[in-house]
């Protein structure tokens, strides 16, 4: 659509301003992880990489960050597998209706409000003594991380084509085998979505992990939640950078492995 | 405002227009005088610029040099909505929100055309495209015939100064076209605006037309009745591409009152009457030309030249001929009834004409079949 | 052998097996692949059904109980929060910062999202990854963030004072909630909209133009009612996720200013009133579904207008 030069100019003005209020509070988190002070005043007057040392001589940090990095790898396991069954199997259904019911029940976990569930999952984990453990946190993780890989693995099923499987099983392949040779090359770009997907969710996972935590066994986010509102500690920036660089990381390897996949 | 007298018409001068896009030109020096009340319509293959003509007349695209003209009035920097002119768009660009009427009324209210005014006209000009009774439906409860009648009405219902229509029974079955082909004339009769319109049917271009521009690459190669383009063809791909052509092509020769080609061993000849072309191009129409089975079967002083006969289909109105001529290219024939022979599929014969008949055009084709 | 094969030559099961002796066997072989077949897909749905189950749709079930079950059965902890008026007032204000978060997303992002359908594939493409890196980048780092730009002595106050302005309070109230809410939200009403906008024929803006429609009325006449289903279901998504938020207002907001997912939180693990705490988590449940039924509901409506001409999301 054609538009008169001042009209486009001022669109693109406030569309910057709407940029920059969506980027910019992340990126300060940057500089502000290298100042010199033990204070969270923006801008740093020094600067000096304490904080990251600090960072890795305190062993509640990098306990915090083991657990998360562990949790979020299992997580990742768990709920590409369950997810990328449950979106075949949907996709496989002959009866629409069940399948489309079972799709809904298990995209619900997102839309509930969080703190529902937790309060709920708090509850039961209370009672079977699962508060502060692996499987606990798993299984949380899990549950809100699956629907993320039932909604990219199905996308991917939707431009799967269907004669393919019964070509292949023509041609003398057991299911397994048509699914691995035959389907999930076809999908892997929406199973590898996925797994990214399931691996941030659990990563960056705070309202159930507040509940379900304990001393003993905590995440990243949990431990920076308490920092937040505890200190005014420039660790926590430090923490929040590298997390910050390995979802870029986890991201870009991921778009990449995908992009590789599209040309080969 | 436009007048409202029928009968008056608007005059738009296209002068020297080109249209540049960052990796090719659309338009390219582009002249055309369009007369007051002439339905004038832009032939050419796809991408020759018909659109892009269209729309900066229009007013939807920016032109890059040159200058139109409407009423001799420039209007390269007057916007769109202000330069009164109905536009009918291929894909019809009905508002999918509004009703029928709404649709139709949508431009009298842009004009402030009083309440009762602005109903009036739209059930008049709904009665016009056989639509009555149809004010209150969404355009996608018509169907595709009955979309493009109301895009027809919406355009013309403010009684705009000229009316643009870009290829607007494209998508339509060739019955629904042919019907609808009969209509547009109709209403162009009837209320003598200016009408411009873009095709790349040539047979619809001869229905309707009064004039025909022939687009190619970006530029106009001949303006003119569908008859001057038929028998006067100004090109070579104006002869192509206006009906079915036989071409013999060969260096010509000319002694200032005639010129002469050797086409294959055959000597072909006609009188001089524009500059002449070193290699040339001789066009004879289907009409023109008539086989025999030999030579001396060919009128004393015709022009003659020897074929290979590919096919003779009969028509019922007369026969149609495929040749194979000497350099290998195809020619056309028909005959009436009355001349039948009994050629056959491979069998050697003459194709003959007056000598004077023809066209001779420069062979500008980029690759010689000889 | 293959099993599709077979299928398709097994003859009816009525005939006699001794006309046949040969076919006995292979009948039954192909027979159990088949079964397994029509059951299959559903064993592959069970692994993430219980997790579901066990997860989610048993601590859901819980709650809701709890809400009436502790600490003994009766409907008093559903009167306790009609009797006190500190509950309408937490209800109230969630609904209110929700339906600002919705407005003031909805101002931020509609110039966005048009400037995007009306750029080219490069700029479009980068504000499309614009908008996509708070979906990157943790809830809780941004709210970090936020907390160190707006405290009294942070950067916004710091250039609010060179202009002469301030010093604002800018977290620990409601401002902060919506701030921090605002740009968590953002790309949940952008999204929707752009993909509203860009499925809008701007050939008809054009043709707008044809009829004598000026610049803005061929915009709010034809392009903002064609896009409007995306405003439709961007605010509803925002407005129902802003209810449940829990974490920015938590860091944000104030404990004297609290919202519904703060109030639960103090009822729970605070003062350890279960009961009153699910009550809380069901009206808020209750809410989040209904919003939820409309936004399918007005969805499918607005896919059926627009010709079934694929989705708004
Ligand atoms: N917006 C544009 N940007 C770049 N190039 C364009 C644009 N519009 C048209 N062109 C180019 O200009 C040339 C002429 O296009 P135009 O649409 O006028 O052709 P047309 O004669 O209408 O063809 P058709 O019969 O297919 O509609 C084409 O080569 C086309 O690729
Ligand atoms: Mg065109």
């Amino acid at each position: 659509m054609k538009h008169a030069a001042p009209t486009r100019t001022l669109l693109a003005l406030y569309t910057a301003m709407v940029a920059f209020v969506l980027i910019a509070p992340t990126v300060v988190v940057i500089p502000l992880s290298f100042t010199d002070k033990a204070s969270l005043t923006f801008p740093p007057s020094g600067w000096s990489t304490r904080w990251y040392e600090n960072f890795f001589n305190d062993p509640a940090w990098t306990a915090a960050f083991g657990n998360s990095l562990t949790v979020a790898l299992i997580v990742t396991v768990v709920a590409t597998a369950a997810g990328t069954a449950a979106a075949v199997g949907v996709s496989k259904w002959s009866r629409k209706r069940m399948a489309k019911a079972a799709q809904m029940f298990l995209l619900a976990p997102i839309v509930v409000p969080s703190i529902i569930l937790a309060i709920g999952v708090y509850a039961i984990f209370l009672r079977l003594q699962l508060l502060g453990t692996l499987p606990g946190f798993v299984l949380a993780h899990s549950v809100l991380a699956v629907p993320f890989v039932l909604v990219s693995v199905s996308a991917a099923l939707a431009g799967f084509d269907d004669r393919l499987t019964t070509a292949a099983a023509s041609l003398g392949a057991d299911r397994w085998t048509t699914f691995r040779r035959v389907m999930l090359p076809l999908i892997l770009p929406g199973v590898v979505s996925g797994a990214l997907f399931a691996f941030v969710t659990s990563f960056d996972e705070v309202v159930l992990s507040i509940f379900i935590k304990s001393p003993y066994l905590e995440t990243l986010p949990v431990k920076m939640y308490a920092s937040v509102t505890r200190d005014t500690d420039p660790t926590i920036a430090a923490a929040a950078t590298m997390i910050m660089l390995l979802t870029t990381v986890i991201i870009a390897v991921g778009l990449l492995s995908m992009r590789r996949k599209k040309i080969a | 405002m436009p007048d409202k007298t029928p009968g008056a018409g608007t005059r738009i001068d296209v002068k020297n227009v080109t249209k540049r896009y960052a990796k090719s030109t659309a338009v390219d020096d582009v002249s055309l005088s369009i007369e007051p009340g002439e339905f004038i319509t832009l032939l050419g293959p796809s991408g020759s610029g018909k659109t892009t003509t269209l729309n900066l007349i229009a007013g939807f695209t920016e032109l890059t040099h040159g200058s139109i003209e409407i009423d001799g009035q420039r209007v390269d920097h007057v916007p769109a909505h202000k330069r009164g002119l109905g536009v009918v768009f291929q894909h019809y660009a009905l508002f999918p929100h509004m009703t029928v009427a709404e649709n139709i009324a949508f431009p009298l209210q842009q004009r402030k055309t009083p309440k009762a005014a602005q109903a009036a006209l739209v059930a008049s000009v709904l009665q016009t495209v056989g639509l009555a009774g149809y004010q209150d439906r969404f355009p996608k409860e018509l169907s595709g015939g009955q979309q493009q009648r109301v895009a027809f009405a919406r355009a013309m219902v403010f009684n705009p100064r000229a009316l643009l229509m870009d290829e607007p029974l494209g998508a339509l079955d060739k019955n629904l076209r042919e019907k609808l082909q009969l209509e547009i004339k109709r209403i162009h009769q009837d209320v003598g605006r200016t009408f411009v319109f873009v095709t790349h049917d040539q047979e619809e271009a001869l229905i309707l037309s009064d004039r025909i521009a022939i687009f190619n690459n970006g530029r106009i190669e001949q303006v003119g009745t569908s008859a001057d383009l038929y028998e006067r063809p100004a090109s070579l791909f104006v002869a192509r591409f206006m009906g079915e052509s036989t071409v013999f092509k060969a260096q010509v020769s000319s002694n200032g009152s005639d010129w002469h080609m050797d086409f294959h061993g055959s000597t072909l000849h006609g009188p001089v009457t524009s500059t002449v072309p070193g290699k040339g191009a001789l066009v004879l129409r289907p009409e023109q030309l008539r086989v025999a089975e030999s030579r001396a079967d060919a009128p004393a002083g015709s022009a003659a030249v020897p074929v290979q006969v590919i096919q003779n289909i009969y028509l019922g109105s007369g026969h149609k001929y495929e040749l194979r001529l000497p350099d290998g290219s195809t020619g056309i024939v028909r005959t009436p009834l009355t001349e039948r022979t009994s050629l056959r599929p491979g069998d050697s014969a003459y194709v003959h004409w007056p000598a004077h008949q023809g066209v001779l055009l420069e062979d500008n084709d980029l690759v010689s079949t000889t | 052998m293959s099993s599709t094969l077979s299928n398709a030559v097994r003859p009816d099961d009525g005939v006699d097996p001794t006309m046949r002796p040969g076919r006995l066997r292979p009948r039954r072989d192909a027979q159990a692949p088949a079964r397994r077949g029509r059951l299959g897909p559903a064993l592959l749905i069970l692994p993430a059904l219980a997790l579901a189950l066990g997860i989610f749709a048993y601590p859901l079930a819980e709650s809701m109980w709890r809400s009436i079950a502790d600490p003994q059965p009766g409907v008093q902890n559903y009167q306790w929060f009609a009797a006190s008026a500190a509950n309408w007032a937490v209800l109230g204000r969630t609904l209110w910062v929700a339906f600002l978060s919705a407005v003031i997303c909805l101002a931020l992002a509609y110039p966005y999202a048009y400037f995007m359908t009306i750029s080219g594939p490069r700029l479009r493409t980068a504000l499309i990854v614009i908008v996509l890196i708070p979906f990157w980048t943790s809830l809780m780092i941004r709210s970090f963030a936020w907390i160190i730009l707006l405290q009294d002595t942070g950067l916004a106050n710091q250039v609010l004072s060179w202009m002469g302005l301030g010093p604002f309070h800018l977290i620990r109230n409601t401002t902060g909630i919506l701030i921090g809410m605002v740009q968590v939200l953002l790309p949940f009403m952008v999204l929707p909209l752009y993909s509203a906008m860009k499925n809008v024929d701007l050939r008809l803006v054009q043709a707008a133009a044809s009829l004598g429609a000026r610049p803005i009325v061929a915009f709010t006449r034809v392009f903002v009612p064609l896009a409007m289903p995306g405003v439709v279901s961007g605010s509803l998504l925002v407005f129902i996720q802003a209810l449940g938020f829990y974490i920015t207002p938590a860091l944000l907001g104030s404990p004297s200013q609290m919202l519904i997912s703060q109030y639960i939180y103090v009822q729970v693990n605070g003062q350890l009133q279960w009961g009153r705490g699910s009550v809380l988590g069901v009206l808020l449940l209750v809410a989040t579904l209904l919003l939820l039924g409309l936004l399918a509901l007005l969805m499918r409506k607005s896919r059926r207008a627009a010709g079934d001409e694929g989705g708004l999301l």
